[in-house]
């Protein structure tokens, strides 16, 4: 391969292009928010230099922590929610048969509109007073969004919203599994148990990494649907790190310490990122 | 005993699929059904029966306050953001392809990190460095970081997808002269062609449901988009149900639409090069 | 097509508006929602060099792009607010135009005098009073008292009897948007008042070390945990938002008795349930006295009325103020404000009422309520700072919850006090 040397400057160019918009667009900013995490800002009146102020109050925030105890817990449920179904009904759609493809065609409908469009449905249709459930009797007695279950409550809707996304990850990749495997399987008497565990899931595992790593990194940045249906509340119980940020830096008018937030969670990312490209090779598994 | 679980798996799917169809139609049911009540009919039980009278009057209503208009501002936003991002990432696979040398790489792993960071992490920042650029409640305020955020992942994509073509190609276009630009023109470009499709509509229907940025970039009605049109609606029209239930309707209409004439274009842009 | 290309060009890079123009920034209420267009109408065919745009936005979502919006000091011409704490902020920043020198005598003495309260800082104006007044009283539906035999409570007690009687016939006592979290408010304010008169509230605002600590507050507390035992709210009252006026049809269709709310909820009564109204159904009372109380029965807490203030980043300021002294002096608006049942905060207005009024029972007891009032506490979350406003709008619906005791409750806001004073 003929390669282009530092010195080819028309590379470099047309390189540099996006280089430079991603880095203005994207990373300038997020520098800017962690040097906005040293100010002390309300937002309308003059910044104020306070150096690592911001961060030690982090480091024995309660709030903060509990935020980020509920963006973990929140991560957990839709991963637990999500990956199963998503996977069962993933190996189920990419079967023939009229009733699958009937029943895939509709079953991608959620993913079509917006986290907010999402929210504001589910709100209405969850009111204990006068939604679904009030003219279900069994059901009447159900506060979805009560203190104790708004969380699971918001971790189902947002699988609603995003089980067909993933469900499309594994069918594809289970389609693109030999059938010789299986069939040679079946020859050797496995069962349909044995061939799921020893052939499907293995097979499946890049797969699984990639839908699993989106499910997290959404999960601990979703914002739209929380806010829209609770704004982080009942009291503080769906109250996660970007809940926690925009209360801090666009309601409470401290927005240097809510940059403080935002640097956080741009430093978990980051970190996250490393942790599972890095890993699962995704950049450059085939690399010449 | 594993056989037993296969048979009872058998059995059972085809009920359970049912019913998760069920759950995934039925609040898209009730939309549908609900913006086609007039208001009073919807206070009468139960909510998910078919109206009394049918009627559109909440289509004109929505319709008459703007709706067209953010219409508009958000097929502007979401063709721009897809188009630019599309574009910017190309050039950028392609350069991380044709020379795996130092900078590049490290453009490549820059690219790999923004994956992952999240907008509300630069926001804030980005709401000071709009407005001392003067962009402040415009378009293009919510273009330029929706386009940015959406390079990450259209840059692997497309760096995963052109590492696929031979390096004979390249070469043999090399040696007869051609510079980087016909290389892109006449063999990246129809090569690709596939790929830049699916994420330009991966990355439209990213655009046209995003809701932070314009949230915190602008605030006139000229530059709403539909995420905050449909939010607004309800503060405006929030005892209004059926009328909220029509502007959803409305603002996932194109995707209803685009989805049913081209479902296998749309499942392969999302699946794009991420499996 | 072109006009679009060029549409998108200008959204998409900005635009230069006619240095003239301006803008009213409002939130979406029915008083805006039904009398500013046409005035705005008007207003533009008479002023061609100085249009009038009027912008909305829904309620809590105002609050935020008001305070982004002077932050990015771009702010709107003329905007809605609601004085007191937040509107000092403003002013302190920098962001609020002074008007004293523009405001007349003349203009001065159309209103009430309690109303220009909320926008006079260190003696000098901020805003001009518009819309209603707005102070809060109990709703209650009539039928479903006369069923119950019940009457409207005088004590706190009789309150909570009533609740217990109400619940026990199977309707929800009281409806509350707890997930909004202003709506709590209204109960702390007028039982703080009840129990220690005005010094409490006032400690407070003037954040005097201990002012949390003073008993009355730790006594309106416990209160709120007494009531909030009963479970009286209907069920998902957390999180309930006042915005989707779902409380609102609760209440209207009987499913629930009572409801602590400004008296603007009349008028959204009369616009989104009018056969409730006109039924006779909807009853009011002011808010009972609590037993052993030193506060004055006959004191109001509330919003003294909505203002409209000039930014200092207006480009036309003269118009924006002219605009202003127009509404103000405009007897049409006084009568529309009477027509739908609400108080306009002018001077003398208590024989238009009689005669211009569209529902003089409501209105005179409103008008009666203010006239007599010794004292007129502002809303709470907006007198306060909103560095404090907001923590204390957390903590009190932790209260409502019964997540925290009441004197964790005073312990955790003395704290937050404490904070701020340095």
């Amino acid at each position: 391969m003929l390669r282009g040397t530092m010195r080819d400057r028309g590379l470099l160019f047309l390189y540099s292009l996006p280089l430079f918009f991603y880095g203005f667009t994207v990373l300038l900013p997020i520098l800017g928010t962690l040097l906005l995490s040293f100010y002390r800002w309300d937002g309308i009146s003059n910044r104020e230099w306070i150096g690592l102020a911001n961060w030690g109050r982090l480091l024995g925030d309660e709030h903060f922590f509990h935020a980020l105890r509920i963006s973990f817990a929140f991560t957990l449920a839709a991963w637990v929610i999500q990956t199963p179904l998503a996977l069962g009904l993933g190996i189920y759609f990419a079967r023939r048969g009229f009733f699958r493809q009937v029943a895939a065609f509709f079953a991608f409908l959620p993913l079509l509109f917006s986290s907010t469009a999402v929210g504001i449905i589910w709100l209405y249709i969850l009111d204990p007073n006068l939604g679904i459930l009030y003219y279900i009797p069994p059901l009447r007695s159900l506060n979805p969004l009560s203190e104790s279950s708004a969380l699971v409550t918001l971790a189902l809707v947002t699988s609603w919203q995003f089980i067909p996304f993933h469900t499309l990850l594994y069918q594809a990749a289970y389609q693109g599994i030999p059938h010789e495997l299986y069939e040679a399987a079946y020859l050797d008497g496995a069962g349909e148990w044995d061939a799921f565990w020893h052939i499907t899931l293995p097979l499946l595992r890049p797969t699984i990494i990639t839908s699993s790593f989106i499910i997290v990194v959404g999960s601990l940045t979703y914002f739209d649907l929380i806010w829209v249906m609770t704004q982080g509340g009942p009291g503080y119980a769906t109250t996660n790190l970007p809940v926690y940020l925009y209360r801090l830096a666009f309601q409470s008018q401290n927005v240097g310490y809510g940059a403080t937030v935002g640097a956080f969670l741009a430093l978990l990312a980051l970190g996250l990122s490393w942790l599972l490209i890095g890993r699962s090779g995704v950049l450059g598994r085939r690399w010449s | 005993m594993k056989e037993a679980v296969a048979s009872a798996t058998r059995i059972l799917a085809p009920l359970f699929v049912l019913g998760w169809m069920a759950v995934s139609v039925f609040p898209i049911y009730y939309i549908a059904v609900t913006s086609l009540k007039t208001q009073a009919d919807y206070l009468k039980p139960p909510p998910w029966g078919f109206p009394t009278r049918w009627t559109l009057e909440n289509y004109s209503a929505v319709l008459e306050s703007g709706f067209l208009h953010y219409f508009f501002n958000s097929v502007l936003v979401a063709t721009t953001v897809a188009i630019a991002s599309v574009a910017l990432s190309l050039l950028a696979a392609y350069g991380v392809v044709r020379s795996p040398s130092g900078v590049f790489r490290v453009g490549l792993y820059l690219f790999a990190l923004g994956f992952a960071v999240p907008a509300q992490a630069t926001v804030i920042a980005l709401y000071a460095l709009v407005r001392s650029v003067g962009l402040y409640d415009t378009l293009g305020a919510i273009i330029l970081p929706l386009t940015g955020f959406a390079m990450p992942v259209t840059v692997i994509v497309f760096s995963n997808f052109l590492r696929e073509i031979p390096p004979a190609l390249f070469e043999a276009m090399a040696i007869e002269g051609a510079g980087h630009w016909t290389i892109l023109r006449h063999l990246v470009l129809p090569l690709s062609l596939r790929a830049i499709l699916s994420m330009a509509l991966f990355n439209f229907i990213g655009a046209w449901n995003a809701l932070l940025f314009p949230l915190i970039l602008t605030e006139s009605p000229e530059v709403r988009v539909l995420p905050m049109a449909v939010w607004a609606f309800t503060g405006q029209f929030g005892i209004n149900v059926p009328a909220v239930m029509a502007a959803v309707t409305l603002s996932a209409l194109p995707l209803i639409i685009a989805y049913v004439f081209a479902r296998r274009e749309i499942l392969n842009a999302l699946r794009g090069g991420l499996v | 097509m072109r006009k679009y290309i060029l549409l998108g060009a200008t959204l998409l890079f900005g635009s230069s508006p006619l240095a003239q123009n301006f803008e009213v920034w409002a939130i979406n209420n029915w008083v805006i929602d039904q009398f500013f267009p046409k005035f705005i109408q008007e207003w533009n065919q008479k002023n061609p060099n100085a249009q009038a745009r009027l912008i909305q936005f829904e309620n809590d979502l105002y609050k935020q792009r008001l305070f982004v919006a002077l932050g990015a000091k771009s702010g709107p011409d003329v905007f809605y607010n609601w004085g007191g704490g937040v509107l000092e902020s403003y002013v302190k920043a920098g962001a609020v135009e002074d008007l004293t020198t523009s405001i007349d005598s003349a203009w001065k003495n159309r209103f009430l005098d309690l109303m220009w309260r909320g926008v006079t800082f260190s003696g000098r104006l901020y805003g001009v009073p518009s819309t209603e007044v707005q102070p809060v009283v109990w709703f209650y539906n009539k039928a479903v008292f006369r069923r119950l035999n019940l009457q409207p409570p005088q004590t706190w007690s009789q309150l909570l009897a009533a609740v217990d009687r109400i619940k026990a016939a199977g309707i929800t006592p009281i409806v509350v948007a707890g997930g909004s979290k202003w709506p709590l408010l209204m109960y702390q304010e007028y039982l703080a008042d009840r129990i220690g008169g005005p010094e409490v509230f006032e400690g407070i605002v003037a954040n005097r070390p201990g002012a949390w600590r003073h008993p009355a507050m730790l006594r309106s507390a416990e209160l709120i945990v007494q009531l909030a035992a009963k479970s009286p709210f209907q069920p998902g009252w957390e999180s309930a938002q006042y915005g989707t006026g779902a409380i609102r049809a609760l209440f209207a269709t009987g499913r629930a008795a009572m409801q602590l709310m400004g008296v603007w909820e009349f008028g959204a009564l009369v616009s989104e349930h009018p056969d409730f109204v006109k039924s006779g159904d909807l009853g009011w009372f002011a808010f009972p006295r609590v037993e052993g109380g030193r506060g004055d029965p006959r004191n109001l807490a509330g919003n003294f009325t909505n203002y409209f203030s000039v930014s200092s980043f207006s480009r036309n300021k003269s118009a924006s103020i002219r605009f202003l002294r127009e509404l103000s002096f405009s007897d049409e608006y006084v009568r529309f404000l009477l027509r739908n049942g609400a108080i306009p905060p002018t001077r003398d207005v208590g024989n238009l009422i009689r005669q211009e009024g569209a529902y003089p029972d409501w209105q005179g007891f409103v008008y009666g309520l203010v006239e007599k009032a010794p004292y007129y506490v502002l809303s709470w979350d907006q007198a306060m700072p909103p560095q404090l406003a907001q923590p204390y709008l957390d903590n009190l619906q932790l209260l409502f919850l019964r997540r925290i005791s009441a004197q964790e409750f005073v312990d955790r806001m003395q704290r937050l006090a404490d904070g701020l004073r340095q």
